[in-house]
């Protein structure tokens, strides 16, 4: 076995182990989210969606990591984008519990009769309203690039292995190559969670909608003051 | 421990809450059917009872929405060990004294940072390295791997090596870090510090 393939395993291992801990804490408030939005719909696909966008961007960065073999230049880049995701993150946890709970219908917050002006209201209507399938996927791409202290460690060794690379193209795909394998191995702890959501005599209960969705409002508030703090 | 930051006295008081609600239930589901003999205490037993699952799946929803945070707290700053900040921590680990420097200072997360490992005592029979990571809290293998650079040849087995690392960022706000020098035949250190983010 060569040491790309034994740091690719490493690494698919890595995100297995460190999902359960770590990435429930990070990615758990959007995916149960999520799941509850889609009411009495089958969560497994979109899902499944969800994390092969947030794998793809993973992918994305760490063949960037590899290209560049400078992780503090890249991190550089991003840090000011994954500030907004993550604020944005926070917004659409947050409305989405004052939806789950009722407290706020989506109509109102963007009536169906107006079309939001520009592509980012566009964007974050279509987000927000996550209902059908096929949004899930970009909103995998988008929430890919959330700050993540075990993200940061993966594509520090993208850096690194795409440095002793031989030639660009394999800076690129051994670093892509190791945030793949790391993003895979965090998605069996995220459809658990996801999953979780998606317990059908819980669906059925008001009350456990109210609770849910005042978590929801909770966390959402906690990731955007995350963001205004990063 | 003692929140230093309003945000970290919300998480303190949400895990203490959260602590509290898991107790009770627990204490409820083995006292099932009579819970407290007391008319008020039997009241609120009862609604516990009552929504007994609801709140389960509650405790499991909060602990997912909140476990990074509740981890979090497992790590207060004052395990640690080494003012890095102010200058190189040494440890001693029979029969070698060991001394960690982080350069430049102050020691900031997401920087290309020196380390430098000096050994007095004897010689390593390989080169040694440093883990990374944060107490309590799985970050990934983040390994820095030392090169020897001199030694003092008037002091039989002072040698000094250095690496090459970075100390990420964890987005849940806490600094500390945990630098474990492995020693190929001497076993492991632990160095634990604050960094700047």
């Amino acid at each position: 076995m060569s040491s790309i393939e034994s740091l690719n395993l490493l690494f698919l291992a890595t995100g297995f182990t460190v999902g359960f801990g770590h990435c429930i804490g990070m990615c758990g408030p959007i995916v149960v989210s999520l799941s509850l939005n889609l009411g009495d719909r089958a969560v497994m696909v979109p899902q499944a969606l969800y994390n092969l966008g947030r794998i793809m961007t993973y992918a994305l960065l760490g063949g960037l990591m590899g290209l560049s073999g400078s992780f503090t230049v890249v991190a550089a880049k991003i840090a000011g984008c994954q500030k907004g995701v993550l604020i944005l993150a926070g917004v659409i946890i947050a409305l989405l519990g004052l939806s789950l709970g009722r407290w706020i219908p989506f109509a109102s917050v963007f009536p169906e009769i107006i079309e939001p002006k520009g592509m980012v209201m566009r964007g974050f209507r279509k987000l927000t309203a996550a209902r059908s399938v096929s949004s899930f996927f970009p909103l995998g791409l988008l929430l890919g690039i959330l700050p993540c202290g075990p993200v940061y460690t993966a594509l520090l060794a993208s850096a690194r292995v795409g440095m002793e690379a031989g030639s660009s193209f394999e800076s690129f795909v051994t670093g892509a190559g190791i945030m793949f394998s790391f993003g895979l191995g965090t998605i069996p702890s995220l459809l658990l969670v996801g999953k979780l959501g998606d317990l059908g005599w819980l669906k059925r209960r008001e009350f456990v909608y109210r609770i849910s969705s005042t978590l929801m409002i909770g966390a959402g508030i906690y990731f955007v003051i995350k963001g205004v703090l990063f | 421990m003692k929140p230093k930051t309003w945000e970290g006295l919300i998480l303190s008081k949400t895990t203490t809450l959260l602590d509290f609600e898991l107790k009770a239930y627990i204490f409820l589901s083995f006292t099932s059917g009579d819970p407290c003999k007391t008319g008020g205490r039997e009241m609120i037993a009862d609604t516990f009872w009552k929504h007994r699952k609801e709140l389960f799946y509650f405790f499991l929803l909060s602990a997912c929405l909140f476990s990074k945070e509740i981890a979090a707290e497992e790590t207060p700053s004052t395990l640690t060990n080494c003012d890095i900040q102010l200058g190189p921590c040494t440890k001693v680990k029979d029969p070698l004294t060991v001394t960690l420097d982080i350069f430049p200072k102050p020691v900031k997360a997401m920087k290309e940072l020196t380390f430098r490992l000096t050994f007095d005592g004897r010689e390593l029979s390989d080169n040694p390295y440093i883990d990374l990571g944060m107490p309590g809290m799985a970050m990934g293998p983040n390994r820095v791997l030392m090169k020897r650079v001199g030694n003092n040849t008037s002091r039989v087995g002072n040698n000094t090596y250095e690496g090459q690392g970075v100390i990420v960022r964890c987005p849940s706000g806490q600094r500390t870090w945990k630098a474990s020098v492995i020693l190929p035949d001497a076993g492991a250190i632990d160095f634990v510090f604050d960094v700047i983010y």
